[in-house]
């Protein structure tokens, strides 16, 4: 039962269901796994073996007497540090909740072990989840299981490289400009920022309530396969009578979509980063797949993209990062991180009328974005201009616009899925990017699943 | 054909569909009941009288051949000036759009014209939509049919007096902190402020993409008779690939509530602003009515409302936000409510600034833990009836605000309905805020209370 660690949830389910394994067993594999591995990534930074072996034989015993069970009864999972967990040390990456012990989970860890999910610890995160890699003052750096030297990406660093080696098939990351899908990308494994207002960030380091940034920071499913996305995100939608954001708006199966005649428009370069010419094939390729398929693939660029520039240093900046320092205090945090601290150094205040000027500027974004896409129903794109850079250099002035393939969407508020579509030339995973109309997680899931069966998704990394 | 007049939208339909009167008629008899009460009230301000009876000729001619623009033929309306109207002068109340002729509709006329509607013309609003009251440097001030040395309330005012005096039937509010509540109060008919996310504002005054202002603002329907929002709000909803803030979320039927399982929470007073007599009895009478029809009433009071920041928003910048609507109409001499938000407000710090956003959220977080266990809340429009012209934005009925204002910070759905009389023979409204995406529980709560205590009643004009 090796392989164990590296089938999907869904698979794992239903094994655990039909009592061809017990969660003892399948939570015991990834123990296993987790201590064979996590000394090269530094990827589970808080584990809770003891109560993920008894949860597993409470899993089995309700199985033996025929209790009924939740869709994930028994399924493993690690869940990203900047999700309060109960009675685990929850940190978000920052000092000041260095020894913080949640007396109650999140929303979304409450509604994955409701539905029989069983918790194996913590995943690395950078401070408050404001990083493209994966650092910080209390854990660490956490590497990337294809080449140690280099990012797992952020934010959900932790969450990708332990996916990707088999030592957990599921965890739940945030994102608030690409926390998500960037490291899915660079650890070649699928991941969804779901639709804005879609699931609650009760609980979450950065939460509901952030006022301008507010709508850019969403909570999703990361996993090996697309079907494990389109398992969970069901479970944690919808409503808590807390997060002010969340509407409950009904969700479509995948399963349903097809793509004959589904209109994708594609685009290799957003005209702010010309991604490598490996990103751009992997694109191609799945343009190409998806077109025998049916779907009709148009190559055009939005234009509206050309707004990111004058956009997101103001809304992230503009107020001097007075909203970061408002969670700092709450957190209790004196000393930074390096890669906060950067974010201070870089953030330019500007004046009151200006700010909320840039309010209106992304919200007219979003309104050329969707007049863009009343002629499509999805865009095929990179995820980043770049695979994985050696750690340190997501900051470099050469590197600082690559990302900037994920933050559109964020400002957009729309579902983007990645899947792993192809390799660089330094065999490094390449993710590419699906991205539907709002509220069709469904149409970026479908995509997302038919490029995995035409690419081969993830594949198992020397480690 | 007198009482046509004071049919409502649906009624009317109805009989245009069954040939029991022409559309010609009906729009004939709207326009003469507008030039009898108009020059007293002051609210249609801008007539397209020869258009509205060509259109209506063109509807009874598809009608004789058997054909249907929709659940609206031949149907008279006017349209709040703060919409676009194509081939109709359309100021939304400021100078700088004196003379301007829209090339297109906006979303929500152009929805009700492909529904069969025909424009009668537009109503007035003060500049911007900004205010309380219903007064302008174009168009002037309009007066309360039910008294005319009173505000009809603002801003959908024009709205308000005409339909409440039968020259139109209906009518397409826009409401901020209440502009289609307060009138529809004030006036004593019935208004719908949908959730906001669910009407385009695309062709508004106010129109979408104003950032951190922007959700506050929705579109709703005006009418006499509460069917008449049913009728008509399910043809207004729905994303126009403009605006961005709408959301595909379907429409549910108010007739399919069950008023015995709703759980509803009622209050007079906020605090120490606190309800007339008559206002608080009148609030008290709709919620017998809905504990006659089943429903659970409990009085309770979300505390967070004692803490509404909401329309802080509009001076917090300094204005900047306000002066930018302005500067694109090309206003220079602007009416003093809308100069009390950008002349002498100095903007918060910019890290106060994004800091209140962050609280406006929490304020939401708050009131929403409130509705976990309620379906809907009854409270008055306003604890006063309609005040004499230019007292609303005085210090003794500004608090009264928060009774509307509070629920666009939270973005849900609120109807109005008339429940009762003041001394001075001036309507009292009271309104149904429901949860979000609720509006099928806001309305079937309002035409509970409207078939209980009489809804709408006729001015003596």
């Amino acid at each position: 039962m090796n392989d164990i660690v590296y089938a999907s949830a869904t698979r794992i389910a239903q094994a655990i269901r039909h009592k061809e394994i017990s969660a003892e067993e399948v939570v015991q594999a990834h123990l296993d796994r987790i201590g064979q591995v996590n000394g090269a990534l530094n990827a589970v930074v808080q584990l809770c073996a003891d109560r993920a072996v008894s949860e597993a034989k409470a899993a089995d015993e309700a199985l033996a007497r025929g209790d009924s069970v939740g869709p994930l009864h028994g399924v493993p999972m690690t869940l990203k540090d900047s999700l309060d967990t109960e009675g685990i040390i929850s940190t978000g990456g920052t000092k000041g909740r260095e020894s913080f012990v949640p007396s109650e989970d999140s929303v979304v860890a409450a509604r994955l072990r409701a539905a029989g999910a069983i918790l194996l610890g913590k995943t690395n995160t950078p401070e408050f989840t404001l990083a493209g890699e994966t650092d910080n003052l209390i854990y660490g750096r956490t590497n990337n299981p294809y080449n140690r030297d280099r990012i797992p990406g952020g934010s959900s660093g932790g969450a990708a490289a332990i996916i990707a080696s088999g030592g957990s098939p599921l965890d739940m990351g945030s994102d608030t400009g690409g926390s998500i899908r960037m490291p899915a990308h660079f650890c070649g494994i699928a991941g969804l920022k779901p639709n804005t207002g879609r699931v609650p960030r009760t609980g979450h380091i950065v939460p509901y309530g952030m006022g301008a940034v507010d709508a850019l920071t969403q909570n999703g499913p990361m996993a090996r396969y697309v079907e494990d996305l389109a398992l969970t995100l069901p479970i944690i939608s919808g409503p808590d009578w807390r997060d002010p954001a969340i509407v409950p708006m009904r969700l479509r199966d995948p399963a349903d979509v097809s793509m004959e005649g589904l209109r994708i428009a594609m685009h290799t370069d957003n005209g702010i980063k010309t991604p490598t010419p490996e990103t751009q094939e992997a694109v191609r390729s799945a343009a190409r797949a998806l077109e025998d398929m049916g779907a009709v693939l148009e190559e055009v660029t939005p234009d509206a993209l050309e707004m990111i520039p004058d956009i997101t240093p103001n809304l992230n900046g503009g107020d001097g990062r007075a909203w970061v320092r408002r969670l700092l205090d709450r957190a209790g945090t004196t000393e930074i991180s390096p890669f906060l601290q950067n974010r201070f150094d870089s953030a330019e205040p500007i004046s009151t009328e200006r700010f909320s000027q840039t309010l209106e500027l992304l919200d007219q974004y979003r309104s050329r974005m969707l007049g863009f896409m009343e002629d499509y129903d999805a865009i095929l794109c990179p995820t980043a201009a770049i695979a994985a850079c050696p750690h340190g250099e997501t900051w470099s002035d050469e590197n600082k616009s690559a990302f900037t393939y994920t933050g559109a969407y964020n400002m957009t508020g729309w579902p983007g899925a990645v899947v792993r579509g192809g390799t660089s030339l330094d065999g490094m995973p390449i993710g590419v990017q699906a991205v539907s109309r709002p509220w069709r997680e469904d149409v970026a899931l479908a995509i997302a699943s038919r490029l995995e069966s035409a690419l081969g998704g993830w594949q198992k990394p020397e480690l | 054909m007198d009482e046509i007049n004071y049919a409502s939208a649906k009624t009317i339909a109805q009989a245009i569909r069954d040939k029991e009167v022409s559309a010609v008629e009906v729009v004939e008899a709207h326009l003469q009941r507008i030039d009898e009460v108009n020059p007293k009230l002051n609210a249609v301000v801008h007539l397209a009288a020869d258009r509205a009876l060509s259109e209506a000729r063109e509807a009874d001619a598809a009608t004789a051949r058997g054909e249907s623009k929709g659940p609206l033929h031949g149907v008279p309306m006017t349209v709040k000036d703060s919409h676009d109207a194509e081939g109709l002068v359309s100021t939304g109340g400021t100078k700088g759009r004196e003379n301007f002729v829209p090339d297109r509709d906006a979303t929500t006329v152009a929805r009700m014209r492909a529904a069969g509607a025909i424009v009668l013309g537009k109503t007035n609003t003060p500049e911007l939509t900004l205010a309380f009251e219903t007064d302008n440097l174009i168009y002037g001030r309009t007066n309360n049919p039910y008294g005319l040395d009173r505000t009809p309330g603002g801003s959908s005012g024009g709205a308000g007096a005409i339909i409440a005096s039968g020259g139109s039937p209906l009518d397409l509010g826009t409401d901020t902190g209440g502009s289609v509540r307060v009138p529809a109060g004030f006036c004593g008919i019935a208004g719908l402020k949908p959730t906001s996310g669910r009407v385009p504002r695309t062709g508004h005054i106010i129109s979408h993409s104003l950032g951190a202002t922007d959700a506050l603002t929705t579109v709703g329907p005006m009418a006499r008779y509460v069917e008449d929002l049913i009728l008509v709000y399910p043809i207004i909803a729905g994303p126009d690939g403009e605006d961005p803030a709408i959301v595909p979320m379907p429409v549910d039927d108010p007739a399919n509530i069950d008023l015995k399982s709703l759980r509803v929470a009622w209050f007079t007073d906020v605090g120490d602003v606190t309800s007339t007599a008559e206002i608080a009895s009148a609030t008290q009478s709709a919620a017998d009515a809905l504990t006659d029809a089943g429903a659970s009433l409990t009085e309770d009071m979300p505390s967070a409302i004692l803490r509404a920041t909401g329309t802080s928003l509009l001076t917090a910048d300094g204005g900047a936000g306000v002066r930018r609507i302005l500067d694109k109409a090309g206003t220079t001499e602007m009416h003093p409510w809308v100069g009390r938000f950008v002349e002498g407000t100095d903007p918060l710090p910019v890290g106060e600034y994004s800091a209140l956003l962050e609280e406006i959220d929490a304020f939401r977080s708050n009131m929403l833990g409130f509705m976990e266990n309620y379906d809907a809340i009854l409270l008055p429009v306003r604890p006063f009836p309609a005040p004499p012209h230019g007292k609303s934005m005085t210090p003794e009925f500004s608090p009264g605000n928060t009774f509307t204002s509070s629920f666009n910070t939270t973005g849900w759905p609120g109807a109005v309905v008339r429940a009762g009389t003041s001394p001075e023979g001036l309507p009292i409204g009271v309104q149904f805020i429901a949860r979000p995406w609720h509006e099928d529980v806001s309305l079937a709560l309002a035409a509970v209370v409207e078939s209980a205590l009489g809804g709408w009643q006729m001015p003596s004009i």
